[in-house]
């Protein structure tokens, strides 16, 4: 039995003057957190705006929590906790006035939590914005969303710009959400590290389109660089999914994305010795990705 | 629920892993006996901040292992099997002597020399 | 009304409620200026209340709709559970709801203070709520514009238009024989003349708000 699907995404396509959403194909399953990485302009934010209804896709279908947007944008928002950087409060109002409106909106709002919230992340409820610093607005803003207690949270950019501090606060509270697992998460970062330990699914953008979106622990698991040393003469063989292949003197390395005995086979067949079969962080695979991915349009355009 | 791992974020090896090793370390020391209840998939997620595909695949690997085993709508408890604590420990350091052969044989270092060294540090460690 | 679109325009109104209660004290000297009903008083008096009235409009729609999208606050509204034109539908109440008031008020202690001051002309006020009409039509085009724009320099430049026009309203009104002949007279003469520029201002203003909805209703991304 498939599990509830949060958000879905198929083939959307949004066209502005000088960038493209190139058919998004994207799934999120419900109780998990996906992390959304991408360059700066890739075409995160753009995403998240058209699932909360905020900007149309030009094609392709849309559903979040079961609601087809935008069609039916204002019955989703009422589940959705949305956040992003380029979102500032009142300047000359208080955390507390802010939060008595959210409150006036959402039967569900949770003072008890609030409370807790501005404790835990260090801010001062009857403190205007004007004096917060640029993390306790990140985080105010995270309040005002977390204290309704919604079942989507779509976080734009969360983390970027705050300190290690700051950052640790809040990739605890997008952990404590998941506690209830018909919660889900989807947020975007340019940074792999701040995605990285917290999230079940890992989608990469870049200019636009989705070049990769797997469960964490299948990306880790099958990515791989192999190093090995090479025999005089070596060729290097023909193997099945290489994205980097790298020969210096006698010392080299590949690295795919599809890793099994074909690869160390090959190698030892064309007269390497392996030296050492390594896994890869997340950046490097994110790094590797955009690359072959680039390269991969470059050369089709050629 | 407290975070009941020690987790290191410059530890090189997959995080799967390094919870495993712990949940093998709560064993062998005693403190989750067989039967123990271990916590469910999620509850540990939100305790040690690593999401919960991780920690799921941490209890698969535990499970395929015999270490823990789950019961369908129960949980997950660690393996009544005998004196699984102390299985558990020969079973790392059987792993250590491994890796000691495997670079014994890249060094072309012949077996009898191996154990040599290893009787000549026995030795050592007695006096 | 839905309790959302209630609390926009509450929030609206709480933003702006200081800087009201300040143009309200400006109001009240303006208007106790007119009453004086001297020549030099009268003059600097209707100024400063056409002013005042002007300044209202032009604070809530900067406050609520320029500075809304400026300051970037407008992505907080719009993650709320509202429609776009629930949306629409809350700034175009916040804003008429306080300036009408606003408005009704004013026009209510010209017409108090014209009938009870005796030196003051009742013939004048016909020209009076005609004038002050022309500001509420101004006010809804000039919100229009912030709105359908979404532009501050656009709202800018048809605010200072706007601005403008009111001396040159003033002039053409006035000098309308049929407006002009009873002006300086006892009695308040609601001719026909009179009943239609009244009557196109009302149908110029419920125009504007068609024309405002329709263009917003058009609209697919909204930030």
């Amino acid at each position: 039995m498939s599990k509830q699907l949060a958000i879905q995404l198929a083939g959307v396509s949004k066209a502005y003057p000088h960038f493209r959403l190139d058919s998004i194909d994207l799934q999120l399953e419900q109780g998990s957190i996906m992390g959304f990485i991408g360059p700066n302009g890739a075409g995160k934010s753009s995403t998240l705006r058209i699932l909360m209804g905020l900007i149309r896709a030009d094609q392709g279908e849309v559903r979040v929590l079961g609601h087809r947007v935008p069609d039916e944008q204002v019955a989703a928002r009422w589940d959705i906790g949305f956040a992003s950087e380029d979102m500032r409060l009142y300047q000359s109002r208080t955390l507390q006035w802010h939060m008595d409106f959210v409150k006036s909106i959402y039967p569900g709002w949770d003072d008890d939590y609030a409370a807790a919230l501005a404790r835990r992340f260090d801010t001062r409820p009857g403190q205007t914005l004007k004096g917060f610093s640029h993390g306790q607005r990140v985080k105010a803003g995270l309040l005002l969303v977390l204290a309704r207690r919604p079942k989507l949270l779509l976080l734009d950019e969360p983390t970027t710009g705050l300190d290690p501090v700051a950052r640790k606060e809040v990739l605890n509270e997008l952990m404590d959400v998941l506690q209830d697992d018909g919660r889900s998460v989807l947020f975007s970062s340019h940074n792999t590290k701040d995605v990285e330990q917290v999230s079940d699914q890992i989608t990469f953008i870049d200019r636009g389109r989705v070049i990769a979106s797997q469960d964490k622990e299948t990306f880790l698991e099958r990515w791989r660089r192999v190093r090995f040393s090479a025999a005089e003469n070596f060729a290097m063989p023909d193997l099945p999914d290489v994205v980097e292949t790298r020969l210096n003197g006698r010392l080299g390395s590949v690295i795919t994305g599809r890793f099994d005995t074909r690869i160390t086979d090959g190698l030892q067949n064309a007269g390497a010795t392996i030296q050492g079969v390594e896994t890869m962080t997340l950046e490097e695979i994110f790094v590797t990705e955009v690359e072959a991915s680039r390269a991969e349009v470059t050369g089709a355009a050629a | 629920m407290d975070d009941p791992f020690i987790l290191s974020q410059s530890d090189g090896r997959p995080m799967y892993l390094q919870i495993i090793e712990q949940v093998k370390l709560r064993i062998s020391v005693g403190d989750w006996p067989p039967g123990f209840a271990l916590p469910s998939i999620r509850e540990l997620a939100v305790a040690t901040k690593v999401s919960v595909i991780t920690v799921k695949r941490a209890y698969q690997e535990l499970e395929n292992e015999g270490v823990i085993v789950t019961r369908q709508g129960k949980g997950s408890f660690v393996a009544t099997t005998d004196k699984l604590g102390s299985r558990l420990r020969e079973q790392e350091m059987e792993e250590h002597l491994i890796k000691a052969i495997e670079i014994a044989r890249s060094e072309g270092l012949p077996p009898d020399e191996l154990v040599r060294r290893l009787q000549s540090l026995l030795q050592g460690r007695k006096k | 009304m839905t309790s959302i679109t209630w609390q926009l325009i509450r929030k609206d109104w709480d933003i702006s409620r200081l800087p009201m209660f300040g143009y309200a004290a400006l109001a009240v000297v303006a208007l106790v200026l007119v009453a004086m009903a001297t020549g030099a008083t009268f003059y600097v008096g209707s100024t400063m209340l056409i002013t005042v009235v002007v300044v209202i409009g032009i604070h809530l729609i900067f406050v609520s709709v320029v500075h809304e999208r400026g300051k970037q606050t407008l992505p907080f509204i719009m993650s709320l559970p509202i429609s776009f034109m629930q949306y629409t539908r809350a700034k175009m109440l916040a804003n008429l709801g306080i300036f009408g008031i606003a408005w009704l008020l004013i026009a209510a202690a010209v017409i108090a203070i014209f009938s009870s001051t005796a030196t003051l002309p009742n013939g004048m006020l016909p020209f009076s709520l005609i004038i002050l009409g022309e500001l509420f039509v101004a006010n809804i085009l000039i919100l229009g514009v912030a709105m359908v724009t979404e532009s501050e320099a656009w709202t800018i430049v048809v605010m200072a238009f706007c601005n403008l026009c009111i001396s040159l309203f003033i002039y053409f009104v006035g000098s309308i024989p049929e407006i002009n002949a009873h002006m300086q007279g006892p009695v308040a003469v609601w001719n026909s003349t009179a009943m239609m520029l009244i009557g196109l201002e009302i149908l110029a203003a419920c125009v504007l708000i068609a024309l405002i909805f329709v263009a917003q209703a058009r609209k697919h991304d909204y930030l």
